[in-house]
């Protein structure tokens, strides 16, 4: 049995522990909150934009828009969206595995990859994998502009024709408990299926063509904008619930090591009075 | 009859709405236009600039980046009538 010294050290350190991961609990829970409250913000932008575009590509001819163009897919790059520190759980483990098994399919020669966070670039560069841009230490100061700059990147990729085809990988929040692996395809963009299709009569200006070239990039900056976010929140809420979870464990733990400390002190003090008594009856003797 | 109209400035991080404007300023893409009740349905590109927005008893002026301004008046479309701006950036100037 250990010694009462070393029981009531370890009951020590898994309290400062326990300390550690239940105020690394509480600030994941405020930081989900402000990213959620961050997406609402975010979210009228995004439709207007959208129900924009949907009002105007119908009436013109897709041919001209580069970010519309299909081409046969030969290249596809990946946006794997991660964080930069762990402690959350499979939050960038289920992220990583699914774009190792769509790399897979597709080759790893014939994909590139836009790494967000520190976890996935570190991952995929190590292992040789095609990381044509690693974006990360913005996550703890996040604002728009990260996203529009990363989309700017990703742009110039597909009108460049270094890719033909882009898709992301991210975790999409549920809820505090769950998250959703989300792969959603990014460029070309498709809207066929949101079409808006009465004529409103609109005057241009200059010209509805450099409308839908100016609305384009600012759907897939809004778009990023709220991915990002989403996995934000899932970050933060996986660590949330990985934190609560180590709070828990080093609560069981102190409980046990108690247990131990005070078997070893009544185990002491039984050998301490068997001690005294013995050497009162060798007295007596 | 009314002459004020509907202003949504829309940007991905914050918005505001004015429900009595009269006339908004906006920097369009090849000059300054100006906005009043029942203008021609519009879809005019944005440029960097200021906007300033006239209400029934102040004018607010904003520092806006690049956008879109989306007018709507035509009571024959299904659309609301109002003016929406979508601007990346806008910040309010102190008067």
């Amino acid at each position: 049995m250990a010694n009462l010294k070393d029981i009531q050290q370890r009951i020590k350190s898994v309290g400062s522990i326990q300390k550690v991961t239940k105020a690394m609990k509480m600030v994941a829970a405020a930081k989900v909150k402000r990213a959620q409250e961050r997406m609402e913000i975010s979210r009228p932008y995004s439709k207007n934009v959208q129900d924009l575009i949907c009002r105007i590509l119908p009436e013109i001819s897709s041919s001209n828009i580069d970010l519309i163009e299909k081409r046969d897919v030969k290249k596809k790059g990946f946006i794997v969206i991660t964080s930069d520190r762990g402690f959350a759980g499979s939050f960038n483990s289920s992220v990583i595995r699914l774009t190792e098994k769509e790399v897979e399919k597709f080759g790893k020669d014939n994909v590139q990859l836009f790494c967000l966070g520190k976890k996935s670039s570190e991952h995929f560069s190590r292992r040789n994998y095609n990381v044509k841009e690693s974006f990360y230490d913005f996550w703890k100061d996040m604002n728009f502009d990260n996203a529009s700059d990363i989309t700017e990147k990703i742009i110039d990729s597909f009108i460049n024709k270094e890719v033909d085809e882009i898709h992301v990988i991210y975790n999409r929040f549920r809820n505090l408990g769950s998250q959703d692996l989300m792969i959603e395809k990014v460029l070309p963009i498709d809207f066929t299926e949101n079409y808006n299709v009465k004529n409103y009569n609109y005057d241009y200006e200059p010209s509805r063509q450099s409308t839908v070239n100016v609305l384009l990039p600012k759907h897939l900056k809004v778009q990023m904008w709220q991915q990002m976010l989403e996995s934000y929140s899932s970050e933060e809420a996986a660590r949330m619930v990985a934190m609560d979870n180590a709070t828990e464990n080093a609560k069981e733990i102190i409980k046990e090591l108690k247990l131990e400390f005070n078997k070893a002190r009544q185990a002491a003090i039984t050998t301490e009075m068997l001690e005294i008594v013995g050497g009162a009856e060798a007295l007596a003797d | 009859m009314t002459k004020s109209f509907q202003l949504d400035i829309v940007t991905p991080i914050q918005s505001f709405t004015f429900e009595d404007v009269i006339h908004v300023e906006c920097p369009g893409s090849e000059g300054y236009f100006g906005v009043l009740k029942n203008h021609t349905n519009s879809i005019i590109d944005l440029k960097e600039g200021v906007i300033s927005v006239k209400t029934s008893n102040k004018t607010i002026r904003f520092n806006c980046s690049s956008g879109i301004a989306d007018i709507n008046s035509d009571p024959s479309d299904d659309l609301p009538d109002k003016v929406l701006l979508l601007v990346e950036n806008v910040e309010q100037l102190q008067e």
